[in-house]
């Protein structure tokens, strides 16, 4: 490896999920005294999910994929 | 004016001894550089964070914004890649914050057993991710090209009444798909097999969305795979191998890292 922590060329525009795939969804889990639940970090990924979709769907990039995501709404609600 | 109280956000633990450069690094919260913790013997890496914009009620509304959440993520990262410089790294989730360093400490003697099994599992280790990814033109030639049967339905279908052309094209595309989607799973689990040869460890991630991925094509195998940094490069050349062999039919296979490995701080046998 050249520089340790560098990423490939081809890669090194790392998308935002891909970071959030790691940081939000995996990591060790230790509470805080301070910060969230793990359940409510699930939540959050939830809500982000939507949040991503819905903007994609306002510049009208999206498909028939946006009642799926309303879904995921409706549970992150629910859930919160 | 008094002044805002503030939070310690922990981002990895490394051992002891260990000292990676934080220059130039910024915490999560920008008004902060990274600085460390050691107690027993283990290091944790952390920053200070304003508790009016990293308490709990603040984090979980900033969390939903998604500029916000970037800038947080990218710093989070860009420690971890930093702490990569040491032996071993386990990875904490984004945002784990205690209200002063004592509770650090004492988060450091509880996890204690934990954290040193996990550092040393990960000593000399990092986290790769590839991905394949399908483009279905690509995949459908490729198809085609498989299976001689589908081949002739296809060329028979040409050459059919309009009538009847319409039912056999939309029962020869339902093929069609079927055949692409089997030779994407094949071609995936081929990759999979290979990847979990050459690493320590492996695990199958939830394929990205195509909108949060924002990447044409579906994914079909997104893999993380804990590496041996001395074997680091042939990795990469395995990926290129399997890169090449999978071109001609549709698939790109996307390596990317190193990453902390913070998909492999569970022991082996507790992950799904």
């Amino acid at each position: 490896m050249s520089a340790q922590g560098e990423r490939l060329p081809t890669q090194r525009e790392v998308s935002l999920v891909e970071i959030l795939d790691r940081a939000l969804g995996a990591g060790v889990v230790i509470t805080g005294d301070v910060t969230l639940s793990l359940a409510d970090v699930d939540l959050v990924y939830l809500n982000l999910r939507l949040l991503v979709s819905s903007v994609a769907t306002v510049r009208g990039e999206l498909g028939d994929d946006a009642d799926a995501d309303g879904l995921v709404l409706t549970r992150a609600a629910g859930a919160g | 004016m008094t002044e805002p109280e503030l939070g310690c956000c922990v981002y990895c633990v490394v051992q002891g001894g260990e000292r990676p450069s934080f220059e130039g690094l910024e915490g999560v919260d920008p008004r902060f550089g990274v600085d460390a913790v050691t107690y027993g013997g283990l290091t944790a890496l952390v920053s200070r964070v304003r508790l009016d914009e990293f308490g709990a009620e603040a984090l979980k509304r900033h969390l939903e914004d998604l500029e916000w959440l970037e800038r947080a993520a990218r710093a989070h990262d860009a420690v971890l890649a930093r702490a990569l410089d040491c032996d071993a790294v386990v990875p904490l989730r984004l945002c784990t914050i205690f209200t002063d360093e004592a509770h650090v400490r004492e988060m450091i003697e509880r996890e204690r057993e934990l954290l040193l099994d996990a550092l040393g599992r990960l000593r000399g280790r990092s986290e790769w991710s590839v991905k394949v990814l399908a483009d279905p033109r690509g995949l459908e030639a490729a198809a085609r090209e498989h299976s001689p049967a589908l081949a002739a339905t296809s060329a028979e279908t040409e050459g059919a009444s309009p009538g009847r052309s319409f039912f056999a094209r939309k029962q020869l595309d339902r093929a069609l798909r079927d055949e692409a989607r089997a030779l994407a799973e094949a071609a995936a689990e081929e990759v999979h097999i290979r990847l979990e040869q050459a690493a320590a460890g492996a695990k199958l991630l939830p394929p990205q969305h195509p909108d949060l991925s924002g990447r044409s094509g579906s994914m079909v195998l997104n893999g993380a795979y804990l590496v041996e940094r001395s074997r680091a490069e042939q990795f990469a050349a395995i990926v290129g191998e399997l890169h090449e062999r999978h071109r001609r039919m549709g698939l790109a296979v996307e390596l990317s890292g190193p990453w902390a490995p913070y998909n492999f701080v569970t022991p082996p046998e507790a992950q799904p």
